[in-house]
């Protein structure tokens, strides 16, 4: 057994956690996913199962993937692997949740680009993509509640929308307009609370 | 195949710093270059890709993987999905050493609720793009309506309803 590969972030354990055991658990995260809930099955698997992380640090470490550019779930994974054991911790997990997904992906991707003439299997796939819309829209509808308390937020909600859809504004602009506004309002708005009291008002 | 390796690397590179709020604010911009600029693929083929990485397992994110491999091949996919992968994995590998005390920094908290409302547009943006790539008719909006329905207020696995609707499109009922 080698030291623990963890960096100043590395958690103190008595033993290191294997790297076959990130794998395993971040591959089973990824097989559980099958149909989407990605995030509810990393914590049930690394806070329930494991015990890596506790509930707020779960948490806090969702608040720091989210901030983060790119995919939630692909973060957490790099940020649970450093904790255990480092970089190499991180590239575990990686590993574990992409490779078999990828694989069945670029399996069913190739298959489809060459059979798609078929009708049945292409209106099959709109039925799919159907539904996977209404999960991407029900994503949003779940997490714009608390938006309605916040005027000046929702405000924002509502430009990035209609500057992207009418206007094709690119990604870019509109994160550096309405980002900056964002975190401007976050950090100076008015009627700002505490984080205890919790609603601040941006 | 040599430019498309370059392009793929070049976009995906850069929109991986730029996928604030997770994978389905980047969608809009996805669909601007691969459909719309460069020609990579048609808009059936993006709500195809979108719908094959939803319901396969892992992260949604692997739809850069198709991009991938539609535009340049198996070399592309593999392009593709390091691109979009390691540059915010490398950024995280960082914060997550420097993360607890920028969190509790008023900046910190700042970024974190300043970026929200824009990455919650973006959200709602995607599933616009996605319905207009996938051309939908209206008994297509009427299971997207149900289906969003359905996720918000229940905790219904979503495969059931997306072999339901393969199911009921493959037999010609959508």
């Amino acid at each position: 057994m080698s030291k623990p590969g963890g960096g100043p972030g590395a958690l103190n354990r008595p033993a290191p956690v294997a790297l076959g055991t990130i794998v395993f658990a971040y591959l089973k995260i990824a097989m559980e996913s099958f149909g989407g809930g990605l995030s509810a099955w990393t914590r049930k698997v690394v806070v329930e199962e494991y015990g890596w992380l506790t509930d707020e640090e779960f948490l806090s470490a969702m608040t720091l993937c989210r901030l983060m550019p790119g995919p939630n779930q692909i973060n957490f994974a790099v940020y649970v692997g450093t904790r255990l054991r480092g970089w190499r911790g991180a590239v575990a997990a990686l590993f574990g949740l992409v490779a078999v997904p990828l694989a069945l992906v670029l399996v069913a991707g190739s298959l489809y680009f060459r059979y798609h003439h078929l009708p049945a299997l292409d209106s099959a796939l709109n039925g799919m993509a159907a539904v996977a819309t209404g999960l991407t829209l029900s994503m949003g509808f779940k997490l714009v509640g608390p938006f309605f308390k916040r005027p000046g937020a929702l405000a924002l909600v509502a430009a990035a929308f209609v500057t992207t859809i009418l206007f094709k504004w690119p990604l870019p602009l509109v994160l550096g307009v309405f980002g900056t506004m964002g975190i401007l309002l976050a950090r100076f708005g008015t009627g700002r609370k505490d984080e205890k009291g919790g609603e601040a008002r941006a | 195949m040599k430019g498309n390796l370059l392009s793929l690397a070049s976009f995906f590179g850069l929109l991986s710093l730029m996928s604030f709020g997770g994978g389905n604010t980047v969608l809009p911009a996805m669909h601007h270059e691969a459909v719309t600029l460069q020609h990579w693929m048609t808009d059936p083929e993006f709500a195809a890709a979108f719908a094959i990485t939803q319901a396969a397992p892992g992260p949604g994110m692997l739809i850069v993987s198709l991009i991938g491999l539609k535009a340049a091949g198996w070399w592309g996919a593999l392009v593709a999905t390091m691109a979009m992968f390691l540059p915010c994995c490398l950024l995280t590998y960082g914060a997550t050493l420097g993360w607890g005390k920028f969190h509790e920094s008023r900046w910190g908290r700042a970024v974190e609720r300043g970026l929200a409302p824009v990455a919650l547009g973006l959200v709602f943006s995607s599933s616009v793009i996605i319905a207009r790539a996938a051309d939908h008719d209206w008994p297509a909006y009427g299971v997207t309506a149900f289906s969003a329905l359905v996720f918000t207020k229940t905790k219904v696995n979503p495969l059931w309803l997306i072999a339901a609707a393969a199911f009921a499109g493959g037999m010609g009922w959508l």
